[in-house]
């Protein structure tokens, strides 16, 4: 077991480092310098600036740098924001986004299995017809129309909750209102895909053989499901949720701007619209890194749940 | 003599077979299956009528999409003057917008999806072909890309080269070829041991020749039904873009522009979010149906 995960670990490095280096290939082809302003720099304030920034030095030497700055954990400072790092924005940023898109998914597994688990035993009843709507409809109608309609209804006609923001002393609501919205909106998103998939993956289990066995052995329809149908069934659904924590940060990006939330996804998008190179960058970096190790633990999980696999 | 008689007797009756039983491609085959799936072909129908209309349109209706009318600015939809759909803020008619917007999500979908095409396939067929080291090392790209979030590059991409709408184009086709690289190289390793390919190897043609000539027009059921599915996402990238004010720019629009221009009105004005809301998931919900009933029918795997 140990083995497997340390060489799976191992195995990630390579992926890690081509985001890296491809970054920072892009960077260097971007158009404009850090110091490319309004007002002309004096040629040596210039060059004092680029040497204390390593600027003035060969490319592989440079890469040498953000390497190692990266390996300490420095994302390095951003162009726009005067006085910010890059590390001080995304500490400011992550808390929030972590909150919304952890619970987000979390409900959303929980939801999305038992919605499918349920579709799945009840084939062409209104649980099922409902998973497979949702799931079409997730498939279909883009978050960013959804979201402005969620608020549309919920917050300008209802007034029941806030339209957007995010703020823990407001006199009008509290923060459990602020993220019910963008809450919801990600979770819908996801509950389809799960379920639907979940759906799918019982039904195909429930047909195998070892189900039929242990129907002839007399086990009650309980046991059937709990200990023997699940654990397969849930192969599928543990693949997905990689590319799915993955996407939830992405999505977050939607849904931040929606919401005008102050997350990971608001910074991203500020710093891409004001073209920020080094913010966007790290980010980008660190959204590859929390890739990577979701996908390791996914990879590892799967290992754990599937006897098969033998490492 | 008799033979002979024998031989046109034969003759007779074969070309009466040939009468009774029409030969049938695959192709025939295909449509025949896609014509059975109704959802698949009502959802083309729809997909037709709105890109008729988003070619038609424009020439039917009084104002332009960049004209702005000063003599009706927010207005609700209204049958006097012409704007069918109500105008925003700057008197622009929301019809006009909506379907210029089409136009432009329409070409995006559909250039985006030939440049994925042709990287895909091109990176496929050669990976496949050649195996080896060569192959090793194309997939092993692959799987690094797939690692990563797609969405971000594509900001990525449009932070550090500006929002030109071609570069637009290119930039969706180059981050969604994956998948069809995948396909493509599976598909060419089997067809690589075919006689045919030994036969032009035999014959003297060179290598890029026999991927080009030979292999890629026989993986053309398969990169079609891929193709097909690759649209909505190139779409769906395209409106995420754009709505976040990354992707197409004034004074060109795209229905992900628009919902985020309508987003901002929305209190006073619903339509103008939900019109181009609702053009926007009714292709994407169509292009999906036509996708999947594309693959039903073509699909080797399922018949």
């Amino acid at each position: 077991m140990w083995s497997y995960v340390i060489k799976r670990v191992f195995g990630a490095v390579p992926t890690v480092f081509s985001v890296i280096t491809l970054c920072f290939i892009m960077l260097q082809l971007a158009p404009g310098g850090p110091f490319d302003g309004e007002k002309k720099i004096a040629p040596e304030v210039l060059a004092n600036l680029e040497a204390k920034y390593h600027l003035n030095e060969p490319l592989h030497v440079q890469f040498g740098y953000y390497l190692n700055n990266l390996l300490h954990g420095d994302l390095g400072a951003s162009f726009r924001y005067a006085d910010w790092s890059v590390n001080q924005l995304v500490a400011q940023a992550l808390p929030k986004s972590a909150a919304i898109g952890g619970t987000a998914l979390l409900i959303a597994i929980v939801l999305g299995i038992s919605l499918g688990v349920i579709a799945a035993l009840r084939q062409n009843s209104i649980a099922d017809y409902f998973v497979m709507f949702l799931g079409n409809f997730g498939h279909a109608v883009p978050s960013f129309v959804t979201g402005p309609i969620l608020i549309l209804f919920f917050a300008l006609w209802m007034k029941v909750v806030p339209a957007g923001g995010w703020s823990y002393d407001d006199p009008n609501w509290s923060i459990v209102q602020f993220a019910l919205l963008p809450v919801a909106l990600l979770t819908i998103v996801n509950v389809a895909t799960l379920g639907r998939v979940m759906r799918g993956s019982l039904i195909e289990v429930m047909n195998s053989n070892f189900i039929r066995t242990a129907k002839a052995k007399g086990l009650p329809m309980r046991v059937i499901i709990v200990r023997h149908a699940l654990r397969p069934a849930l192969l599928p659904v543990v693949t997905l949720l990689g590319p799915m924590a993955v996407s939830a940060i992405a999505q977050a990006v939607v849904t931040e701007s929606i919401f005008s939330i102050p997350g990971l996804g608001r910074l991203l998008v500020t710093g891409a619209v004001n073209r920020d190179y080094t913010l966007v960058l790290g980010l980008v970096v660190l959204v590859a890194v929390f890739t990577v190790v979701f996908n390791l633990i996914v990879d590892i999980v799967y290992a754990m749940l599937d006897p098969r696999i033998r490492y | 003599m008799n033979t002979k008689t024998k031989n046109d007797q034969l003759v007779s009756t074969l070309s009466n077979i040939s009468e009774v039983v029409e030969g049938r491609s695959p192709w025939a085959d295909a449509r025949r299956r896609f014509m059975k799936n109704k959802a698949a072909v009502a959802s083309l129908v729809i997909l037709i009528l709105i890109g008729l209309i988003i070619v038609v349109g424009p020439y039917m209706l009084q104002h332009t999409h960049d004209a702005t009318d000063w003599n009706a600015l927010s207005l609700a939809p209204t049958l006097a003057n012409g704007h069918y759909l109500g105008t925003d803020e700057l008197g622009r008619d929301l019809l006009a917008r909506t379907l210029q917007g089409g136009g432009i999500t329409f070409q995006v979908g559909i250039v985006g999806t030939l440049v994925s095409v042709i990287i895909g396939v091109s990176w496929g067929a050669i990976a496949g072909f050649f195996g080896g080291k060569v192959d090793a090392l194309m997939m092993r790209i692959v799987d690094v890309l797939y690692a990563l979030p797609f969405m971000l590059f594509a900001i990525l991409l449009m932070t550090f080269f500006g929002r030109d709408l071609y570069l637009m184009f290119v930039a969706l086709g180059a981050i969604s070829w994956l998948d069809m690289a995948r396909i493509v190289r599976g598909q060419t390793l089997s067809l690589k041991s075919k006689e045919f390919v030994e036969a032009a190897h035999a014959i003297g043609v060179s290598q890029f020749a026999i991927i080009f000539r030979h292999i890629v027009p026989n993986l053309l059921g398969i990169v079609v039904v891929y193709a097909t599915i690759t649209i909505p996402g190139v779409i769906m990238t395209e409106s995420v873009l754009s709505f976040l004010g990354l992707g197409v720019q004034e004074p060109n629009t795209s229905w992900g522009v628009l919902v985020q221009e309508g987003q901002k009105v929305m209190e006073s004005q619903p339509w103008m979010l939900l019109v181009p809301g609702l053009f926007l998931s009714v292709t994407l919900y169509c292009a999906n149906y036509v996708g999947d009933g594309l693959r039903d029918a073509l699909d080797p795997k399922d018949r």
